[in-house]
């Protein structure tokens, strides 16, 4: 096999296996299951730890704060509840997106400014202390699960597919 | 053509019924699945409020070090890390609160070394060390003021032999008390204190029994002492 044809065999089969129904399901649950964690994990701490978190971004007025802190799991926990479970999959999965983005955003400013988080607030108390450059690689990681999930229009082991099947 | 017109006929009567049909039968789909993401949604709000815990009110030991009036009316009580950057930063507006309020308000230290920070326990040692001469806050604002130099060393021992020289501390009795490692289980209270408050971060800082966020400038601490010295109506 010439090298641009094992490229080429190399391509197609990492482009089946991107596009397998199971990677579908393993992204959703991956993803949504992140996002419903660490938002319970934060709902269930004092609201000032992820206020502690938000403010060593140092993006945001102090006023923004509080209200950030008390709302943002809240939405976490939802969306990336209703992503895994498959429930409105497709505005999941958009929410949890933007959520992505924005976060991803935050965590590359923290790099181009330098700024060292003692904690990216990204999982609350887990325990998990991961460096700006290790979350912002990870978010990327996440971004690709989310855009895999958007080319599916049916996903498998959604209870979507289920509510909406033909009765 | 007879037949062919016919059944164009018949499609033509079925077309605007099966519109319907579908209209109809996808509407409730889509109640069906807000439906269950509402179910969803509220199972996972009563667990988060069934998780959630009652966290316990802020007791600190009457060993540690404070300032301000013994019976102030109101209390700070500021959880923190010597070797933190934000509780170096947040020193000058609690002098500046103890300033304003010198007889109504009282500032607690208690110690939360933070495990990311190689020397704050020992840091935390050497100032409880310098309390049991009564020199705490001493070397509590050398500690501060030095931060930089001692946090970036291979060996803060000698710094900190050499602050509590400075400060006129007995220093023998100084390192033997760092060295015995007798206030380890002083801090390891304070920790528990701070633990059991679910505190992550510091400087975490409490006005009465009302968490304060990192960040909170003298404003923010203005209003909530103002608040606890309010009388109850």
């Amino acid at each position: 096999m010439t090298p641009a044809g094992f490229f080429a065999a190399l391509r197609l089969r990492t482009a089946g296996v991107f596009l397998h129904p199971a990677t579908g399901v393993a992204a959703r649950v991956i993803l949504g299951g992140l996002f419903a964690v660490s938002g319970v994990i934060k709902l269930i701490e004092p609201p000032e730890n992820f206020m502690t978190a938000i403010h060593g971004y140092a993006l945001l007025p102090a006023w923004m704060e509080r209200p950030l802190a008390e709302t943002l799991p809240w939405v976490e926990m939802t969306s990336g509840l209703l992503l895994v479970t498959g429930v409105l999959t497709r505005a999941s999965l958009l929410i949890v997106s933007l959520q992505l983005l924005v976060f991803t955003a935050a965590l590359g400013s923290t790099l181009l400014r330098g700024i060292s988080l003692d904690d990216c607030g990204c999982f609350g108390s887990l325990g998990l202390k991961e460096s700006n450059s290790f979350a912002f690689v990870r978010n990327l990681v996440l971004l690709a699960l989310a855009a895999r999930l958007a080319v599916e229009r049916n996903p498998r082991w959604a209870l979507d597919r289920w509510l909406r099947r033909p009765r | 053509m007879g037949r062919a017109s016919s059944r164009k006929q018949h499609r033509h009567e079925q077309s605007p019924g099966a519109a319907d049909s579908i209209r109809v039968g996808r509407l409730p789909r889509v109640w069906l699945q807000l439906a269950a993401a509402a179910v969803l949604i509220g199972a996972a709000v009563g667990l988060v409020l069934w998780l959630r815990p009652s966290l316990p009110k802020v007791v600190v030991a009457s060993a540690n070090p404070f300032r301000g009036p013994a019976d102030a009316a109101v209390v700070i009580t500021e959880f923190s890390d010597f070797q933190c950057p934000s509780c170096r930063a947040v020193e000058p507006v609690l002098k500046q609160v103890l300033a304003a309020y010198p007889t109504q308000v009282k500032l607690v230290y208690v110690s939360y070394p933070l495990p990311m920070h190689q020397f704050a326990e020992q840091a935390a040692v050497a100032a409880l060390c310098a309390n049991e001469q009564g020199k705490f806050w001493d070397y509590h604002d050398r500690l501060f003021d030095r931060q930089p130099d001692w946090s970036a060393g291979a060996d803060v021992r000698p710094l900190f032999h050499g602050y509590a020289v400075d400060l006129g501390l007995d220093h023998d009795r100084f390192d033997a008390c760092v060295a015995s490692g007798r206030m380890l289980p002083v801090l390891r209270a304070d920790i528990d204190r701070g633990t059991a408050l679910k505190i992550e971060g510091t400087p975490t800082l409490f006005v009465n029994e009302q968490r304060v966020a990192t960040g909170a400038g003298f404003d923010d601490l203005k209003r909530l002492i103002d608040g606890g010295l309010r009388p109850a109506s």
